[in-house]
């Protein structure tokens, strides 16, 4: 927030609108919050919720009927479950990369969307917890990874990476929720000032703790809210690297790599910014958005998604690279095994998802055009699916010991259901989000669309 | 600020001129602060600038937050070392039961969770937030597009000048808010 700037301009078929005023940016921004959902909403959020149902059934049948419900097997212990876990955090981590590095960064463009890109990481690391929970096999004592004094006098093995893991995600999660809280506190004074309905007045007043404004009060919060994203930048960072250290202090062919850590942030921000224009297409069309959401926004997304998916490429070439010069039989076979094996339609689809397709974005007028953005986002975000599937199942199926590898691994019923259920989950909350929540900041887009510009008090000065 | 600084109390009436033009505002901010007003401002979004010419100092969140980084530290090293060395010593693979390196993911989310959690806390302190579901300001439109700029009537001035003054620094607005005679007419004051 301590950073001043312009928003980008506004697209030439708004340039002929009448300039924006304060109360017309609360108007356009608050409007969802105090007008009925058309029914178009209401369709969208039935069927998210039916598919979030999907999830909640398998998950309530795994509690019932165990583990084996789901296609892993040994030695493929790492399936569906892990690799939708990873999916989920790289989504995540793209909305930190938003609402933190890039203000850091002093890139003042990301106010028309870093409010509803930390949206997506507080949805996306909520599911993504989800996983690796149902993971350990008896969720119900999952507390047992927290470190407590308890009557079994064991502690969690800190030198594990798994344990490092929930401490990562648990940091992670938790800040990113509080600091998207905190960035909302005074556009739900704002909400709540506009309220005619006294339950939504009441609700948002207890949101809003009794934020005036005043300007001592906005001192501390401006520097509250520098100092949250120079506390989750290393926390982001911190928490895809710690999955990476995960995997990579492994022995398993295809993980023992060091540029593990830098290739799964990278490959985060890929997806997660795929993901961002999934919905903020539609989202800035549904509520009328344009004038903030603006085509020059969008195109700046896509442009750090090409230049991340270029490092992608470039770490999807190493890792053949580093397989060969290597020397090491099963690591040389283990790439062989990706590109040739039984599974390497997974192989075949992440290269072209991810590698071929964002080619595309290197032209400006593909850039400029939102389906063909959206239908690219979608390609990403499959393609990152099954990069994390490639490389997490796909390693520990060909492994060190060739008489435990594994070709009977499948995707069964209930693996497909907590995946598209997680899908579900997702768009409900981000449907949720769209009536419930300023979905841009309203504070934070005021101070940049409406300062004082500087020509004009320094031409009043010589008058 | 003047000689013989009077302490403004929640009780004290006060007269608020509203503004929309965010320079005018500003400057009169100044005006007020150089006239020995003890001005309050209160804005929709954040005026920068606006500190220097209300007397606001810098935030004092940095240091006790950065201190809880380090205590948080502090205390992950403490847990690395109690729980793996002191109380439960763990041989894995003959590793040392404790090297530092090990234990730099848990010491870093350790204080950086903390951090966050006070950063939150304190800041809300400093801002004296907590949940009301009753909330009222002195004008609704203060969170929208009005800048307020709030005198409090100490002794030896009256409302009547306090609000002249501020129709010449261009208040487009004036309230009078907490005086005996009009305090029935009005809202509650939460400012």
């Amino acid at each position: 927030m301590s950073t001043v700037a312009t928003i980008e301009p506004a697209p030439p078929s708004s340039q002929e609108l009448p300039p924006l005023t304060a109360k017309q940016i609360t108007d356009d921004i608050t409007r969802p919050l105090f007008t009925k959902p058309p029914l178009v909403w209401h369709g969208a959020i039935a069927a998210m919720q039916a598919l979030a149902g999907l999830l909640v059934i398998a998950i309530a049948l795994y509690c019932i009927e165990g583990y084996g419900i789901f296609g892993v097997n040994q030695p493929v212990n790492w399936g569906n479950d892990i690799t939708t876990y990873i999916f989920w955090i790289g989504i995540a981590v793209a909305g930190t990369l938003v609402s933190s590095v890039l203000f850091l960064f002093r890139q003042t463009w990301r106010t028309a969307v870093n409010r509803s890109t930390e949206a997506m990481t507080v949805f996306a690391v909520q599911i993504a917890g989800l996983f690796p929970l149902i993971h350990t096999g008896r969720p119900w004592v999952d507390f047992w990874l927290l470190p407590y004094p308890n009557d079994r006098m064991l502690w969690p093995n800190l030198k594990s990476a798994i344990v490092w893991d929930v401490f990562a995600l648990t940091a992670y999660a938790t800040t990113s929720i509080i600091f998207w809280y905190f960035g909302l506190i005074p556009d739900f004074a704002t909400v709540r000032d506009r309220a005619t309905n006294k339950w939504q007045r009441m609700i948002y007043s207890v949101l809003a703790l009794g934020w005036r404004g005043k300007a001592n009060d906005w001192v501390h919060y401006e520097r509250a809210y520098s100092q949250f994203a120079w506390i989750a930048t290393p926390l982001v960072i911190g928490m895809h690297s710690t999955i990476a250290i995960l995997a990579a202090v492994g022995k398993v062919p295809g993980w023992h790599a060091t540029i593990f850590g830098p290739y799964f942030v990278c490959g985060a921000i890929f997806g997660g910014l795929a993901m961002a224009l999934v919905f903020l297409i539609p989202m800035r069309s549904m509520l009328k958005l344009e004038r903030y959401i603006t085509l020059d926004h969008l195109e700046k997304l896509a442009k750090i998604m090409l230049l991340c998916g270029l490092l992608v490429t470039y770490v999807y070439t190493v890792e053949f690279f580093s397989a060969w010069w290597s020397e090491s039989t099963y690591e040389r076979h283990q790439f062989i095994y990706r590109a040739l094996g039984n599974w390497s339609f997974a192989f075949w689809i992440m290269m072209t998802c991810n590698v071929a397709i964002p080619q595309l974005l290197w032209f400006k007028a593909v850039r400029r055009n939102l389906l063909a953005l959206m239908a690219i986002g979608i390609a990403v975000n499959i393609g990152m699916w099954f990069e994390r599937f490639v490389i997490i199942s796909l390693s520990v199926m060909q492994d060190h010991v060739p008489a435990a590898w594994d070709y009977s691994f499948t995707f069964r019923t209930f693996d497909w259901f907590i995946l598209i259920g997680s899908f579900g989950l997702f768009f409900f909350f981000i449907l949720g989000f769209c009536r419930v929540v300023p979905v841009i900041s309203i504070a934070e887009i005021k101070a940049h669309l409406l300062k004082p510009s500087q020509p004009k008090r320094h031409g009043g000065h010589h008058e | 600020m003047s000689k013989g600084k009077q302490t403004v109390k929640a009780t004290t009436p006060i007269v608020a001129g509203y503004y929309r033009d965010v320079s005018r505002f500003s400057d009169a901010c100044g005006a007020a602060t150089a006239a020995g007003h003890q001005p309050e401002a209160f804005t929709p979004w954040p005026v920068h600038g606006l500190e220097t010419k209300l007397g606001i100092p810098r935030s004092t969140l940095g240091r006790p937050v950065l201190a809880v980084i380090l205590v948080g530290f502090a205390l992950g090293l403490h847990l690395c070392w109690y729980t793996q060395y002191q109380d439960y010593p763990l041989n894995v693979g003959g590793k040392p039961y404790f090297a530092w390196q090990t234990f730099v993911v848990v010491i870093m989310e350790t204080g950086l969770l903390l951090g966050a959690l006070a950063n939150m806390g304190i800041a809300l302190h400093l801002c004296r937030l907590l949940p009301d579901p009753n909330t009222r300001l002195i004008n609704d439109r203060i969170t929208d597009d009005t800048f307020a700029l709030v005198l409090p009537i100490m002794a030896g001035k009256d409302a009547e000048g306090l609000s002249t003054w501020l129709r010449e620094q261009g208040a487009e607005e004036i309230q009078v808010l907490g005086v005996a005679e009009t305090a029935a007419a009005e809202e509650p004051v939460h400012a």
